[in-house]
């Protein structure tokens, strides 16, 4: 029987082990896991020392006052950075960048390991670190102003390096206070939480033909001679494809059906691309799958390979059909086009500082995919400025410089058409890109090719060269 | 024959260490409310000092046999409760150092009585029917707290009955299977074994009467707890380990229905599987211990810094979290570590102890404690479902903490015993 | 700040503290072990000895399977026996052990079930030889003789 007891003094000690092995993950291991985690009401105290956030020229987008020994979380700029900027409240928890930044945002009141102790004793408080974002705020400012209250989204980034430098979606929300407007902005019908510019799925429409002229003039289905004959419609068994406003553009060569948006043509090079073709590209473009730019995307929606009838496959081809995608999933694709065949991996965050000034880490820009080689990439982009030069895209023309872009007129089951365009300059070298989509906004060429020819203009108007680091 | 006093050093020692222990957990709490620092430090602490000095001095006086490390592992447990307290719920604390005191006061005078606790073999039946009785009554004139009727309430004392007849279940436990172990133990080790069923089915239907009467009360830390300790014993008494496997294997069953059956049972399962699903509601109190325990990381956030007063109930079912969040993972497995210690020492008691009744008991005792920390540190950490059960010694309560210190007077009694027949039998060997 | 400096160190003192005492319970447990290895391994003293090779779980009061044997020692149920057996079976008085001049004696003591040496029920005295099995209800004692 002693025996049976010392066995019973050894199942306690390895029950208590247990318990004290389980313990540790929670404290050490994925100690982060927990408390970083935006459900945790003791990030009130994480608000007390949280870090700033600043755009990329160091305005001062959020940060910490006290109220009456109250934290308080306060954005200067209110509904013009957001959603993408969020909130951090303590009841509702946490959004956008402040959500998914949270980490490095949060601060301590008393130090946890042997350096932070030093400078503790010191008398050195342990703020959380700031943020700075690839954010222009007068680019920001400038689409939420172009826009002009109608409903939808705008993405501006450098081509070349990645930066996100605006990303506004309208309506936006004024996130001081939150907590008194949160009802009311749940059940707003014109759903201002949402970020529209990163998870807004709209069909691209006409803009898309950007990437199928990319993909067949790649694949060598097509070149910069192939005519195409559009007498205003094409069969494709049973389904027709018509052009909008049921006119025809008779026979037009590669360049003129991308000028003149023409669908018939676009129908036909999609067939030839073929749906395994265009479906490996569209994963190549990097549009199938999630990724984070400081916060995380999800990927777009595109009917797969084996799901594609030829009709399905043609109206892929002119950006209709099954296919649903953000304006920054355009911008991608666009970007590549500005960039000789090769998309930089966008992100929003340029750096990170702790509060004393000493710079934490810095994003460099990164070199994601190259779908396209340089010279497809070249064709295609000069095809672009002639959309803007003498096609549908002519109303963002602007004066001494080249600019290339697509109009998009996307048709979709919720009403009028979403008015897109997406353009890029200086073509040559492009240091703004530009994607603007108006939810039921009408025709592409006409409502949205303005916003962005007046954002463009800014950016390149009266700023000198801004476009790289700080 | 002049009496030598045997003065316990270690204890001695170790008490020296609690005291200052003690004064340094209370300074640290004031000073966390930027009180300053002064005679109200060893105020606040005196009376459970002046309690386990006594103790010890009454321990020495009567030239007790038994383990120096006892007294100061659960003393030193106690002080983390009282710290706890003090720190959770200040207005409770006084209120818990009574407790205590009544707990160190019935200690020695249980003890000190020189009580025969052999005498409990021959009450074996008695024990257990009020133990059964003391049960039904709860059940059907007690009053209801947070939607269990496991309470008496006198006055404004509430008082829980279960902590006790627990112990009275272990009595009987122990004395049975002593007085049944040959019988069940003299067969040889067949599988399906008809003969000794004659004597387990009794204990197994008592025991699923205690079981039955937790479930409907809705106490399911005591009835898992019930069960771990009963397993212990019977493993102890006879080794039958494919009874116990039987049994384990029943329990699983059973638990399988009960989730099923009883949404409470269903909630608290679904919860430590995924407290995410309902972070507000029911998974918020396990959350916001998540939570606690990783705000104090490897240090603690210190006595008095953190924010444990965020988890609901903190100062009687998870408490385990708040000396996680304020004292960190050491703090945490200091006292995981005095519990092992202190289970330890009594399971030794257990086994020095020469009568079998006496050492079954012993046993018993220890089997109680070591599950009863177990299920609720567990439960506290999200290691098992939760169960509504008190961390001994620490946890607010007077019912639990008077139940610990009978425990404790209870394996005193066995250990002295044990101590006066070991001197005795050196005697008989010498002579 | 001088009060917060010294609430940070006082913290690292708490826990400093409550490892000592932690500390100080480990070497009294492992000082404890050592005492009883070596009381485990104290030579045998010499004399006639009786080791119980069935049942000592029944037996009170024994500390290990060795019992040695000096004087005249009681076997039986009653508390007041100096071999105290748990055994329904074994009689109040059950049998009687006496050494002398370094040879043990064995005696029944008019039992109701009988003392068995090597299964042979034992009729009044009978002296042990060397590896003799004495039955005493559910117990065996194996005689180990004069150990030196």
């Amino acid at each position: 029987m002693k025996k049976r007891i010392e066995d019973i003094t050894i199942l306690f000690s390895l029950l208590f082990t247990a318990l004290v092995v389980y313990l540790s993950f929670i404290q050490i291991v994925n100690r982060d896991l927990f408390f970083g985690n935006e459900k945790n009401p003791r990030l009130l105290e994480n608000i007390r020392y949280r870090g700033n956030i600043y755009d990329r020229k160091g305005e001062l987008l959020a940060c910490t006052k006290i109220d009456n020994e109250l934290p308080r979380r306060v954005y200067p700029f209110r509904e013009m950075l957001e959603p993408i900027l969020g909130y951090s409240d303590i009841r509702l928890g946490d959004e956008g960048i402040e959500k998914y930044q949270n980490s490095r945002l949060v601060g301590k009141k008393l130090p946890d390991n042997i350096y932070e102790a030093f400078s503790f004793i010191n008398g050195r408080k342990l703020a959380g670190r700031d943020i700075y974002l690839t954010i222009d705020l007068a680019i920001q400012k400038a689409c939420i102003d172009a826009m002009d209250k109608r409903k939808g989204a705008v993405v501006v980034m450098n081509p070349r390096t990645g930066e996100i430098l605006a990303l506004a979606s309208i309506p936006g929300y004024d996130p001081n206070g939150i907590e008194k407007n949160w009802d009311r902005l749940r059940k707003d019908p014109s759903t201002p939480l949402v970020n529209r510019a990163i998870d807004g799925r709209y069909p691209p429409g006409s803009t898309f033909k950007v990437f199928s002229l990319a993909v067949a003039l790649e694949l060598g289905y097509v070149t910069k001679d192939t005519v195409f004959s559009c007498p205003g419609f094409f069969d494709i068994g049973s389904y027709r494809v018509h052009e909008a406003e049921g006119g025809s553009h008779g026979a037009v060569n590669t360049e003129g059906a991308l000028v003149n948006s023409c669908n018939v043509a676009f129908a036909q090079m999609g067939l030839k691309i073929g749906q395994q073709n265009f479906y490996g590209f569209v994963r190549a473009f990097k549009l199938l799958e999630p990724f984070n730019i400081g916060v995380p995307v999800r990927a777009a929606t595109f009917p797969q390979a084996e799901e594609m009838s030829e009709g399905g496959l043609a109206q892929s081809a002119f950006g209709q059909g099954s296919i649903t995608l953000s304006p920054l999933h355009l911008a991608l694709v666009f970007s590549a086009m500005a960039n000789d065949g090769k998309i930089m991996k966008p992100y929003v965050i340029k750096g990170v500082r702790s509060h004393d000034g000493k710079d934490v880490f810095t994003t460099h820009p990164q070199v994601w995919c190259q779908p396209v080689s340089p010279s497809t990439a070249d064709a295609v982009k000069s095809m672009m400025i002639q959309a803007v030069e003498r096609g549908t895209g002519y109303k963002s023309r602007i004066e001494g410089t080249a600019v290339a872009g697509k109009t998009g007129t996307a048709e979709n089951p919720h009403g009028d058409t979403h008015a897109w365009f997406a353009a890029f300059a200086p073509a040559e070298n492009p240091r703004y890109l530009v994607v603007a989509v108006v939810e039921n906004g009408g025709y592409g060429g006409r409502v949205a090719a303005p916003i962005v020819h007046s954002i463009l203009q800014f950016c390149l108007g009266d700023r000198k060269d801004t476009g790289e680091s700080r | 024959m002049s009496k030598k006093i045997h003065f316990r050093k270690a204890e001695l020692r170790l008490l020296l260490l609690l005291s200052l222990i003690y004064c340094v957990g209370i300074a640290l709490i004031k000073m966390s409310h930027g009180e300053k620092l002064d005679i109200s430090v060893m105020m606040t602490a005196l009376p459970l000092l002046i309690a386990f000095w006594t103790t010890h001095t009454l321990l020495t006086i009567s030239d007790s046999k038994t383990d120096e490390m006892l007294m100061p592992l659960f003393a030193f447990l106690s002080i983390i409760g009282h710290i706890e307290i003090y720190r959770l719920e200040p207005a409770l604390a006084f209120k818990q150092v009574l407790f205590i005191l009544g707990g160190f006061a019935l200690f020695n005078i249980w003890y000190l009585k020189g009580f025969d606790y052999r005498i409990w073999e021959d009450y074996k039946y008695l024990v257990l029917f009020s133990g059964i009785a003391i049960q039904i009554a709860v059940m059907i004139l007690g009053t209801e707290i947070n939607g269990a009727k496991l309470w008496f309430r006198i006055g404004s004392i509430n008082f829980q009955p279960v902590e006790v007849v627990k112990i009275l279940v272990v009595v009987f436990l122990a004395s049975y299977l002593k007085q049944k172990k040959e019988f069940i133990t003299s067969h040889p080790k067949r599988w399906l074994d008809s003969l000794s069923f004659k004597y387990l089915l009794p204990l197994i239907a008592i025991l699923g009467c205690c079981e039955l009467i937790l479930v409907v009360q809705k106490d399911m830390g005591m009835a898992l707890l019930l069960f771990g300790t009963f397993m212990c014993l019977f493993y102890i008494a006879t080794e039958r380990i494919g009874m116990i496997v039987c049994a384990f294997l029943l329990f699983l069953m059973s638990s399988y229905a009960l989730i099923q059956k009883f949404p409470h049972v269903h909630v608290r399962f679904a919860v430590w599987l995924d407290p995410w699903q309902d972070p507000n509601g029911s998974g918020y109190q396990i959350l916001q211990s998540l939570f606690a325990l990783s705000a104090g990381g490897f240090w603690g956030t210190g006595l008095g810094m953190g924010s444990p007063t965020l988890i609901p109930a903190v100062h009687t079912d998870f408490v385990f979290a708040a000396i996680g969040e304020e004292m960190g993972f050491l703090g945490a497995m200091a006292v995981i570590l005095a519990y092992l210690f202190l289970v330890h020492r009594i399971f030794k008691v257990s086994l020095q102890c020469h009568d079998e009744f006496g050492s079954l008991f012993a046993a018993g005792l220890g089997a109680l404690l070591a599950c009863q920390v177990f299920i609720i540190t567990g439960g506290s950490i999200k290691f098992i479902p939760m169960t509504g059960i008190t961390l001994p010694f620490i946890s607010y309560g007077g019912s639990s903490v008077i139940s610990n210190f009978f425990l404790m007077a209870l394996v005193f009694q066995i250990a002295e015993q044990a101590g006066k027949k070991k001197s005795q039998l050196l005697q008989m060997k010498a002579s | 700040m001088p009060a917060d400096n010294l609430l940070y160190i006082l913290k690292y003192v708490y826990l400093a503290l409550i490892y000592l005492f932690l500390l100080q319970i480990i070497l009294l447990i492992r000082a404890d072990v050592r005492r009883q290895r070596a009381s485990k391994k104290a030579p045998s003293r010499p004399g006639p000895a009786l080791e119980i090779i069935v049942g000592s779980e029944l037996i009170d009061g024994a500390q290990d399977t060795l019992l040695h044997l000096s004087g005249t020692l009681i076997a039986g149920r009653d508390a007041s026996c100096d071999i105290q057996i748990s055994d329904a079976s074994v009689s109040g008085r059950h049998a009687q052990f006496t050494v002398k001049d370094r040879r043990c004696v064995v005696e029944d003591l008019g039992s109701t079930n009988g003392t068995f040496i090597n299964d042979i029920r034992l009729e009044g005295k009978a002296e042990l030889a060397k590896d003799d099995i004495v039955k005493i209800g559910m117990v065996s004692f194996q005689y180990r003789g004069d150990h030196q």
